[in-house]
């Protein structure tokens, strides 16, 4: 088993490496930086930015400062780009927190008790939030929400931050998309575990629905939940572009968005690197974890 | 269908229609009116999505006060006829599904193709590249992307290929891994075909159609990136009509011209509900098993 840690940790670093390699090739697609900024013959700045090495030492250069936690320096704020990114993270990670909070509010109860009268009621209900969850874009989400509640209602702000009713909105239309994935997910799981045949000796043996509902079935069922619960956080802390820009929250989400625009490279670069960093490092987590509380997967490991 | 053959003793009335139950036959015919319009828009006469003056601008739809039929849905802040962006936003929107998902889905099946069936390092360089792709967030790569690239029509189907090619690598290198150790790959091996014949005669067919079941779930998916790039301002550009952009300028208007709003919102809302629909029901079709396609 240890084996297979070792290799997964390794397989993660490689990815890291790849991504990194990627994004360093991504920025310089369509010309060095310098000519967007100046003019090709600007080679003063060139031979500054170091940009007149050949490729391969900027490479190693640019991996051996990522390395060091050295992203850069950001031509638009003016300010070193990983204390621009460890200033906003926290706000990402608020807003994912928040968001992920609601999600689980609404589709745990939603999922299980859709799983507990399959084609009843709330399992229609449970399976149009899943699937309109999933379809309607976030943008729009967050557009038609800030129309109702900000604009015609008035009883929240169309954004920024400094209370929670500023978080209310944001949260809502981040949280949105991961509710229906929580519902999917709640769902299916718990009517897996309801299939079970531990379940059937509980009815067997006369136990009550509910106490077989809490005290056997979700137990069972909330591993997988809760993995799919974390992959989504890091997926939202790390990647609410369309919401952070939409209510203005100062995120990492919005500062690609400015980055993007501002064609300023080493921002864009830090924050992809950043987020691979946070979805590659919670997924190697999930699997470790996943490994170590379910036996089986542990036991059926060795002889894989 | 061996089923229902053998079954054929006693054909109960309605039987017929009872085989289009499970049919979303709503978002196929969504799906079919967008095309014929779409595909229908430039030809029409009074659909013009370009031209406007700032005389005729934000006038009312036709249900509110000040509106008229000159201006079904009314006008953008632009003096654009709001019906006449829809259509030709449509247009440009099933455009670049189409082509990304196509070009996405070449792009990602020849990839797994080769990862799966050479194996071993050809194998692992392939997969690392992969999950570095799946690594990172499909909006913050697509936008890195865009930032390099720029906005535009070309631009945007380029930036959903090379984020969404991954999904499709990795579906069919898993795919091909099954189908490699069966017995007329191995054959055709020792019969001494050249491996790229075997890759595109014998391989390749098997593992279609999990490939379509994707396609079709990833149009979805490419609608909303597509849109979500042109919203930020960095995907389709004016004078070009697309819905997430008409969105974007609408925000300016929310309180005034809340239709401005709403209108692109359903839209968008109803195309992407209705081929995530259409792709489930595929999926359910051609094979139940494959539930990990489940997104």
């Amino acid at each position: 088993m240890t084996k297979y840690v070792v290799v997964r940790i390794l397989q993660a670093l490689c990815s890291l490496v790849v991504v990194a390699i990627l994004v360093f090739f991504l920025s310089r697609l369509t010309g060095d930086p310098v000519s967007l900024m100046l003019s090709p013959e600007a080679s003063a700045l060139r031979q500054q930015l170091g940009l007149d090495q050949p490729i391969f030492l900027q490479l190693a250069d640019f991996l051996w400062s990522t390395l060091r936690g050295d992203l850069g320096t950001s031509f638009r704020f003016n300010r070193p780009v990983t204390a621009l990114l460890l200033a906003r993270f926290p706000y990402s990670l608020l807003l994912a927190g928040a968001a992920i909070s609601i999600a689980i509010a609404i589709g745990l109860p939603v999922g299980v008790l859709a799983a507990r009268n399959p084609g009843g009621a709330v399992d229609r209900i449970a399976r149009t939030v899943a699937v309109s969850g999933q379809s309607i874009p976030t943008f729009v989400v967050g557009v038609v929400l800030v129309l109702v509640f900000a604009i015609q209602l008035r009883v929240l702000p169309t954004g920024g931050t400094g209370s929670v009713a500023h978080l209310v909105l944001p949260a809502l239309t981040l949280g949105w998309f991961s509710a229906a994935a929580i519902t999917r997910m709640a769902r299916s799981s718990t009517l897996e575990a309801l299939g079970s045949n531990y379940v059937t000796v509980a009815r067997a043996k006369g136990l009550r629905d509910r106490t077989i509902l809490f005290r056997h079935a979700l137990p069972n069922a909330l591993t997988s939940i809760m993995s799919l619960a974390s992959l989504q956080f890091v997926m939202l802390a790390s990647g609410a572009v369309i919401t952070e820009a939409i209510f203005d929250w100062p995120g990492i989400g919005l500062l690609m968005v400015q980055g993007a625009f501002a064609r300023d490279y080493a921002l864009v670069q830090g924050v992809v690197i950043l987020a691979a960093i946070l979805t590659i490092s919670v997924n190697l987590l999930t699997d470790l974890l996943y490994m170590r509380i379910d036996p089986r997967i542990r036991l059926g490991r060795s002889d894989a | 269908m061996t089923v229902s053959c053998a079954d054929s003793g006693g054909v109960r009335r309605g039987s017929r229609l009872r085989r289009w139950r499970h049919v979303p036959v709503l978002s196929l015919a969504l799906l079919a009116i967008v095309c014929v319009i779409s595909s229908a828009g430039p030809l029409l006469p009074f659909v013009d999505p370009v031209s406007g003056s700032l005389g005729t601008a934000l006038k009312p739809p036709v249900w509110l006060d000040g509106g008229s039929w000159a201006y079904v849905f009314g006008t953008d802040q632009l003096g654009r006829d709001v019906l006449s962006r829809l259509i030709a936003g449509g247009r440009i929107t099933l455009l670049i599904a189409v082509s990304g998902v196509l070009a996405s889905a070449v792009t990602g099946t020849a990839i797994g193709l080769v990862a799966g069936y050479f194996g071993h390092w050809v194998d692992a360089m392939l997969m690392r590249i992969t999950d570095a792709t799946l690594a990172i967030p499909l909006l913050v790569l697509g936008l890195a992307l865009a930032t390099s690239l720029g906005p535009g029509i070309a631009n945007v189907v380029i930036v959903v290929t090379a984020v969404t090619w991954a999904y499709f690598a990795r579906l069919v290198r898993g795919e091909v891994l099954h189908v490699r150790g069966r017995e007329y790959v191995i054959a055709a091996q020792i019969a001494g075909i050249p491996q790229i014949r075997i890759l595109t005669r014998h391989v390749l067919p098997n593992v279609l159609s999990p490939i379509l079941v994707m396609a079709s779930l990833q149009v979805g998916n490419t609608i909303i990136l597509a849109s979500s790039l042109s919203f930020l301002g960095l995907g389709v550009r004016e004078p070009d009509a697309e819905w997430g952009l008409m969105l974007a300028n609408a925000r300016d208007y929310t309180s005034l011209m809340p239709h401005l709003v709403v209108i692109p919102a359903v839209a968008l809302g109803l195309l992407v509900l209705a081929s995530n629909l259409v792709g489930d029901w595929l999926r359910d079709r051609f094979d139940p098993e494959l539930d990990h396609l489940k997104q």
